[in-house]
């Protein structure tokens, strides 16, 4: 009796839990495909909405071209990558005439208002091939100039495409915006063809 | 031997040279890895082989070794978490929780209710896509191909959710000392709520299309038994253990965060073998899915992080502080050292998997070298959170 | 409890520590002459190995075992002071096996030598590394009443207590001062 069992119905058995398997991947190949064939389908953009990508930085509600930024410089100080650079502006030159007059009218004891410079920064660059994606400057930001972008394509073929310069890609956002209202900013491939073009004018 | 004309290309390096000198008249030295596919990438294994047997075995580790204790005792606090993504890319959140836990525990800092409730939810969905993750990885290296592609089915899904309180799909670093970086929103819940279910429905396909399947069975039943003194003389912890009948789950043992709130089962197998193991991960599955049921069921409204939280130039108390938590591979623990300055003194970092690998050259011993592979699979290794 | 698990070793100090705020809940000082003896105890008792590390202070190295228990909760450290150059505690890996990589890592980070390990390689950093990346330098040391302080003291010798001068009131005071430190910030 143990001999047949062993023999004859544990293969059965086991032959039947292979035959269930089967079933499985039966069922399975006659449905729908679930991946998605990237680059000639891609996932919708509410999967994309939550993706933490590289940072951006916010325009401010004035001008879509300047960024809320005060260069105060809480981001370039906390990121424990050390990837911003921020440039702050220089106030404006002032010519010699002009220095002197003020001197006088202050030394008259008259209140001058020297021109400060602007707040805005005039350089933001960040190195993406650095950052961590932790937020640290995100959280930081005194007025909330920094944000996540959702770019999940961003693709490179060199080191340094990576280190961008968040200023131009604001105004190319805006200009992108002003063009067609209704669309998102600039696609992958316009990107990745400004930036080899920028790369190469560099070069050059 | 005479027919290498240049004997010192074939000398091996310094650690098989120290492997060969207790080796065996006849037997032969076999090195399995670093680019090895069953060695999950860098983990190298030097075997001394009789035939397909092992007569002994020492696993080489270090090709992903980058130091994190040291990057500890420089980064400020707030600069570290992002490092504790990193350590462990199949399951960071439990790592996160260990590290914030610590610190959390040095300074006395309460954490809110729904921050709570988000770390559980999505440290429980972080050991899910864990564990599918080695199911399929598992499977690829017994030899079959399929199951990894419904494995990631529903690892995207978790994923595509686990998105939004993290922001990204793989070594997430979301949590803060005294709460969690980002919130969740109903569309989230509600996809968890699409997804539990379904999930549940899928549990049966995966015990038909390989649980039972008898080429698996015979790959597993009985192959590398971990008896539990064993398990205890290593330090073995996690699933290991479980899978050695031992209901020994930090979650239960030592309690963190809220998870005495919850009602779960620790599940266990005897048999000892990888097929213990294996089982213990899939019924892990369902309990995890019952922590998620209850706690979105539970989750209030609230703030995410507690007020006044810590800046990056945050200095907390002084003093030593041991915290575990209850990772997919096991005991994950961060021992903390501080001298009260933005940064660490002496971070330790404790990695399951480390311990879970030392006891591979004694349960490998005697084995064949195919069983190995299963043995050395069934320990659900991570190499980086290894090497550190 | 702890007392009778370690009854006829030579205990340096035994202090119950704050598990609320450490995370251990005993806390012991030993000898490196002592250690293996006190971990037998452990062993036979049904402890097993989280892991093993050190600390760099200015008084020498604190080798640190921590250990665990299955059923009894609580965890229990063991805690070795060596001196910087001639850093030698004893292995206990013949006991726990587990500890052969913990005590290749810490010979590797800090240079410590377990003595009667049979395989002391370096195991995370490379074969041809000659530095000990944790040793801190003679100005970063700290001395370990910065670092940690004594919980409830059961038994302690003169030469530990030494090293944690009136920490009760020191720890007191500086907590003070850093709450009204922090309030202030805020
Ligand atoms: S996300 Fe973190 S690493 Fe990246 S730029 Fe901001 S602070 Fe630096
Ligand atoms: S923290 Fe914000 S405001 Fe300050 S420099 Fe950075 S982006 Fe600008």
């Amino acid at each position: 009796m143990n001999a047949i069992r062993k023999n004859v119905i544990q293969p059965i058995i086991d032959l039947w839990s292979l035959i269930v398997g089967l079933k499985v991947t039966g069922k399975y190949f006659c449905q729908r495909h679930v991946t998605v064939h990237y680059p000639r389908k891609i996932i919708p953009a509410e999967l994309t909405d939550t993706f933490a990508g590289h940072i951006e930085l916010i325009p401010s509600a004035k001008d879509p071209t300047i960024p809320k930024c005060i260069s105060c410089m809480m981001c370039a100080t906390n990121c424990p990558s050390n990837c911003i650079k921020v440039l702050k502006q220089k106030a404006p030159k002032v010519s010699p005439e002009q220095e002197k007059e003020w001197a006088e009218a202050e030394a008259r004891g008259e209140k001058v208002k020297r021109p400060k410079a602007p707040k805005n920064p005039a350089k933001f660059s960040y190195d993406y091939s650095l950052c961590s994606l932790c937020g640290t400057c995100i959280e930081n930001c005194p007025v909330s100039s920094l944000r996540f972008s959702h770019d999940i394509y961003i693709v490179a073929t060199d080191r340094k495409e990576l280190t961008m310069d968040l200023l131009a890609r604001l105004a190319r956002q805006a200009e992108a915006q002003a063009g067609k209202p209704a669309d998102r900013a600039p696609g992958v491939l316009e990107q990745a063809a400004e930036a080899g073009q920028e790369a190469s004018a560099k070069e050059a | 031997m005479t027919r290498y004309p240049n004997m010192e290309q074939v000398t091996g390096d310094f650690y098989t040279q120290n492997f060969e000198k207790g080796a065996r008249e006849g037997s032969l030295i076999l090195n399995m890895g670093p680019q090895h596919p069953s060695t999950h990438g860098v983990l190298r294994i030097i075997l001394e082989l009789d035939g397909e047997y092992i007569l002994r075995c020492d696993p080489v580790l270090g090709y992903l070794h980058r130091m994190h204790e040291k990057m500890g005792e420089s980064k400020t606090y707030r600069g570290f978490i992002p490092n504790m993504g990193r350590v462990d890319y199949g399951c960071p959140l439990p790592w996160n929780w260990a590290f914030v836990g610590a610190v959390e525990k040095l300074a006395g800092i309460e954490v809110p209710e729904r921050a709570e409730y988000i770390r559980v939810i999505t440290t429980e969905m972080n050991r899910i896509t864990s564990h599918l993750l080695w199911w399929g990885a598992y499977i690829l290296d017994l030899g079959a191909f399929t199951p990894i592609m419904y494995a990631f089915d529903e690892r995207e899904w978790l994923l595509d959710l686990l998105q939004t309180p993290t922001g990204s799909r793989l070594t997430y670093s979301s949590f803060r000392v005294g709460g969690v970086g980002h919130d969740i929103d109903d569309k989230f819940i509600e996809g968890l709520k699409a997804f539990i279910p379904y999930f549940r429905s899928r549990l049966p396909m995966y015990k038909d299309l390989v649980t039972d399947n008898i080429i698996l069975r015979k790959r597993v039943e009985d192959i590398g038994p971990m008896p539990l003194d064993m398990c205890r003389r290593y330090g073995a912890t996690g699933p290991v253990i479980r899978g050695s009948g031992l209901a020994y789950d930090i979650r239960r043992a030592e309690p963190y965060g809220i998870y005495d709130r919850f009602d779960f089962e620790i599940p266990t197998q005897d048999t000892c073998c990888c097929m213990g193991r294996y089982k213990v991960r899939l019924a892990e599955f369902e309990q995890s899915l019952r922590i998620l049921e209850q706690a979105v069921d539970q989750i209030p409204d609230g703030p995410i992080i507690m007020d006044k939280a810590p800046k990056p130039s945050w200095k907390p108390p002084k003093g030593e502080v041991y915290f575990a938590v209850e990772g997919a591979r096991g005991k994950t623990s961060v021992y903390l050292v501080s001298d009260g300055t933005k940064s660490p003194y002496r971070v330790k970092l404790r990695a399951p998997g480390f311990s879970n690998l030392s006891l591979f050259a004694e349960a490998a011993q005697g084995t064949l070298l195919a069983d190995a592979v299963a043995i050395l699979g069934s320990l659900d290794l991570i190499i980086p959170e290894i090497d550190r | 409890m702890m007392d009778k698990l370690f009854a006829g070793v030579r205990i340096r100090c035994l202090e119950k520590a704050d598990y609320d705020k450490t995370g251990q809940k005993w806390s012991v000082f030993l000898a490196p002459n002592t250690l293996l003896k006190a971990v037998a105890r452990l062993n036979d008792d049904g402890w097993f190995l989280e892991d093993v590390c050190a600390v760099d202070s200015v008084e020498g190295f604190l080798v640190l075992y921590h250990f665990d228990h299955w059923q009894k909760s609580g965890r229990l450290s063991l805690k070795v002071l060596v001196p910087h150059d001639d850093p030698r505690v004893p292995s206990i890996s013949g006991m726990y096996q587990g500890a052969l990589w913990h005590e290749r890592e810490t010979h590797d980070f800090h240079g410590i030598v377990f003595e009667g390990h049979p395989n002391l390689i370096p195991l995370l950093l490379p074969a041809e590394a000659d530095f000990h990346p944790l040793v801190k330098d003679a100005k970063s040391r700290l001395p370990l009443k910065d670092l940690m302080v004594l919980g409830e003291v059961v038994s302690c010798e003169e030469s530990i207590q030494a090293l944690f001068p009136e920490e009760a009131e020191e720890a007191a005071a500086e907590q003070g001062g850093e709450e009204a430190e922090a309030e202030a910030e805020s």
